[in-house]
C-alpha cells in the first residue's frame, strides 16, 4: 500500500471504530438502532436517547481528544527534537490538575468557576510560564523547554499535593481526573472545549510545511528563512489549544501523545503533511478502542480510559523502543 | 566587488563578546576560507554573516542593505548556510532533504513548481547523488551524507554559500571530494563560497581568499601566500612550523613542529 492508501485505510478503520463505539456498552445496539437514532429519532425511545446522548458524546469526545493529543505530541516531538516528548513536559497536565484541585478545594472558586474552563486556564498558564522561562534568549532551545517544563510540573504537582493534604474535599474529583475519562460529559457542557481543540487541529495544518524544515534542525530551518521564534510560539500555542482542551475535557490520558506520533511516522513516513494528519486519525482510533474496551472489560463498571491507554500504550512503547534499539545496534 | 560584508561588528552569546569590532568584505565569485584556532570566532562570524546571530554593534550588509532589515526569506534566496554536523530526521530520503532547500522559493500560493523540481534534479546531478536519491539519508556514508546536505544548499539556488567545517569527520579522500565539489560549484556555477576549514594545507590549495581570525578579530587576510606565513601561523595558532612551497600545487605548505612557547 502506498501512503495515500494507508491514510485512507486508517480513516476507514476510524469510522468502523466510531460505529462500534455507538453500539458497544452494557446494552448493545444494532447498526439499525443507530440509523434509527440518527435519521428518525423519537423522544420516547430509550435506545435513541442513549445513543444520541451518552454514546454519541463519549464517541465524539474520544475522537477529538485522541486526535488532539496525538497531534499535540507530534508537534512537540518535532519542536523539541525529542522523540520522548509529550504534552505533559510543557507542564500542561500538572497545570490543569492544579487548577482542578484548587477549584475543588476552594469554595469561592468552586461556586463561581467552571472546572473545565479552570482546567484549560491552568494548562495554558503553566505552558505560558514554561515558554517564558525557556525563551530567555530570543529562541527557546529544546533543552531549556524540557527543563523548565519538568521544574514547573514538579512545582504544580507539589502544590496540588499540599492542597489535597490540607483539604481532602477535592480527592474524588482529582482521582476521577487523574484516571482520565470521556464518559459522563455531555456535549452541552464541553462544546467550547471541543471547539478549541478543533480550532487547534485546523491551525496545525498551517504549520505542516515549516515543521518539515524544523525537523532538519533549528539552524537549517533558520537558514532557509523560517522565522524560528514565531514558528515556535505558534507551535506552542497550537499545542496548548489541543492538549489543554483535551486535558480539561478528559483528564490525564497518557501515552497517546507519546506513542501515536511514532506509529504514524512508521506507517506514513517522515513528511509532516502526511504523518501528522495520520497521527490525528490513529490517535482518535486508539482513544475510541481504549474507551470501548474500558466500558466492556468489567461491565457494568468501567475502567478509566487513562488506565486503558496506558495498558495498551506501555507494551506498544516498549516494543517500539526494542525495535529501535536493534535498528541502531 | 562584494555582495556580503561586515562593518565593525561585535557579536557573541549572553554577555561574552566573541567578535570584536570586526570589519570584513568577502570577494564576490571567489572561494574564501576562514581559518583560526578553536574558539577564535570562526563559526560565530559565519552565523553572524548568515543573519542567524544578530550583532550587538555594527551591521552585516548584503546587497547594499542591512541583512537584519531584509525579510529572512528573501535573504534565504541569496545566501545559504550549512551548519556543522547537521542531522537529518530518521528515514528522510535524499530527494526529500534536497527538496527542503526550495523552501525560500515557495509560498502559500505556489507550493511546488516545475522549477523546484528542476532545481532539485540539478542539485542531485551536481553532487552526483542521482542514484542515491531514494535512499534514506541516515543510511548513507559520511561523505555521501555531507554531499546530500550540500545538495540541499545547492537546491536553495543562492549566489552565496556559507559552510561551517564541511569536511569535519571525513577521511582524506572524502574531504577532497567535498572540496572539489565546492570548487566546481564556485568555478562552474559562479557561486561565492565562504567556509570554515581546519586543515591549513587543504585551505591553501582551495582558497582564493583567506581570512585568519584571532580572538574575534581579523589577524590577516589575502591570498594563501599572504596569509600562511611562519609568523602568521605562529601568531594565529601558537604553532611552530616551517612554510615551504607545495611541490605540486605551488601554494604554501605548512609543516607543523609543535606548540609554540607562549610569548
Amino acid at each position: 500500500m502506498n501512503t495515500p492508501q494507508r491514510l485512507f485505510a486508517l480513516v476507514v478503520v476510524l469510522i468502523g471504530c466510531a460505529v462500534v463505539s455507538l453500539m458497544a456498552g452494557v446494552h448493545w445496539m444494532s447498526p439499525a438502532d443507530i440509523g434509527h437514532a440518527f435519521w428518525m429519532p423519537s423522544a420516547t425511545n430509550v435506545d435513541d436517547l442513549v445513543i444520541r446522548t451518552t454514546r454519541l458524546s463519549r464517541t465524539v469526545l474520544a475522537i477529538v481528544v485522541g486526535a488532539s493529543l496525538a497531534v499535540a505530541g507530534g508537534i512537540l516531538q518535532t519542536l523539541t527534537h525529542n522523540p520522548l516528548a509529550s504534552p505533559g513536559i510543557l507542564g500542561i497536565n500538572a497545570g490543569a490538575l492544579f487548577a482542578v484541585v484548587l477549584i475543588a478545594t476552594t469554595d469561592v472558586l468552586a461556586a463561581h468557576l467552571n472546572p473545565y474552563a479552570g482546567a484549560f486556564a491552568g494548562a495554558a498558564i503553566a505552558a505560558a510560564i514554561v515558554w517564558w522561562l525557556a525563551m530567555r534568549r530570543q529562541t527557546a532551545t529544546p533543552l531549556h523547554l524540557i527543563l523548565a517544563g519538568a521544574a514547573l510540573a514538579a512545582l504544580f504537582g507539589a502544590m496540588s499535593q499540599a492542597l489535597l493534604v490540607i483539604d481532602q474535599q477535592g480527592l474524588d474529583t482529582v482521582l476521577f481526573w487523574l484516571a482520565g475519562s470521556v464518559s459522563g460529559r455531555s456535549l452541552d457542557t464541553v462544546w467550547p472545549l471541543i471547539g478549541i481543540a478543533v480550532l487547534g487541529l485546523l491551525l496545525s495544518a498551517a504549520l505542516l510545511r515549516d515543521l518539515n524544515l524544523l525537523a532538519a534542525g533549528d539552524t537549517i530551518a533558520a537558514a532557509v528563512g523560517i522565522r524560528l521564534p514565531r514558528l515556535q510560539a505558534m507551535a506552542i500555542a497550537v499545542i496548548v489549544l489541543l492538549a489543554g482542551a483535551s486535558v480539561a475535557m478528559a483528564g490525564n490520558i497518557v501515552f497517546i501523545g507519546l506513542i501515536v506520533p511514532h506509529i504514524a511516522r512508521r506507517l506514513l513516513g517522515v513528511d509532516h503533511r502526511r504523518w501528522l494528519p495520520g497521527a490525528a486519525v490513529i490517535g482518535a482510533t486508539l482513544a475510541l478502542i481504549a474507551d470501548i474496551v474500558a466500558r466492556l472489560l468489567i461491565a457494568p463498571g468501567e475502567v478509566p480510559i487513562g488506565v486503558m491507554t496506558a495498558l495498551i500504550g506501555a507494551p506498544v512503547f516498549i516494543a517500539l523502543i526494542r525495535r529501535q534499539a536493534t535498528a541502531h545496534a | 566587488m562584494t555582495q556580503l560584508s561586515a562593518t565593525h561588528i561585535t557579536a557573541g552569546y549572553q554577555h561574552e563578546a566573541i567578535l570584536r569590532e570586526l570589519t570584513l568584505a568577502l570577494p564576490e565569485g571567489q572561494l574564501s576560507v576562514l581559518i583560526g584556532s578553536n574558539g577564535c570566532g570562526k563559526s560565530t562570524l559565519l552565523k553572524t554573516l548568515a543573519r542567524l546571530l544578530a550583532p550587538w554593534n555594527g551591521e552585516v550588509v548584503l546587497d547594499g542593505a542591512d541583512i537584519h532589515r531584509q525579510p529572512t526569506q528573501a535573504v534565504a534566496r541569496t545566501l545559504s548556510l550549512l551548519p556543522q554536523q547537521p542531522v537529518a530526521p530518521e528515514g528522510l530520503r535524499v530527494r526529500e532533504l534536497v527538496a527542503l532547500g526550495r523552501h525560500p522559493h515557495q509560498s502559500w500560493l505556489s507550493q511546488w513548481s516545475e522549477r523546484d523540481e528542476a532545481c532539485v534534479d540539478d542539485a542531485l546531478a551536481r553532487t552526483d547523488l542521482l542514484t542515491l536519491a531514494d535512499r534514506p539519508v541516515d543510511s548513507l556514508s559520511g561523505g555521501q551524507r555531507q554531499r546530500a546536505w550540500i545538495a540541499m544548499a545547492v537546491a536553495q539556488d543562492t549566489p552565496l554559500m556559507l559552510l561551517d567545517e564541511p569536511t569535519s569527520f571525513l577521511d582524506l579522500t572524502h574531504q577532497l571530494e567535498v572540496l572539489d565539489l565546492l570548487k566546481a560549484l564556485n568555478r562552474d556555477a559562479g557561486k561565492t563560497i565562504v567556509m570554515v576549514l581546519h586543515d591549513l594545507n587543504l585551505a591553501c590549495r582551495y582558497a582564493d581568499h583567506m581570512v585568519a581570525l584571532k580572538h574575534g578579530r581579523i589577524h590577516a587576510q589575502g591570498t594563501p601566500d599572504d596569509v600562511v606565513t611562519e609568523v602568521n601561523v605562529r601568531e594565529v595558532f601558537e604553532l611552530d612550523c616551517r612554510v615551504i612551497a607545495d611541490p605540486f600545487f605551488g601554494v604554501p605548505l605548512c609543516i607543523p613542529f609543535g606548540r609554540a612557547p607562549s610569548s
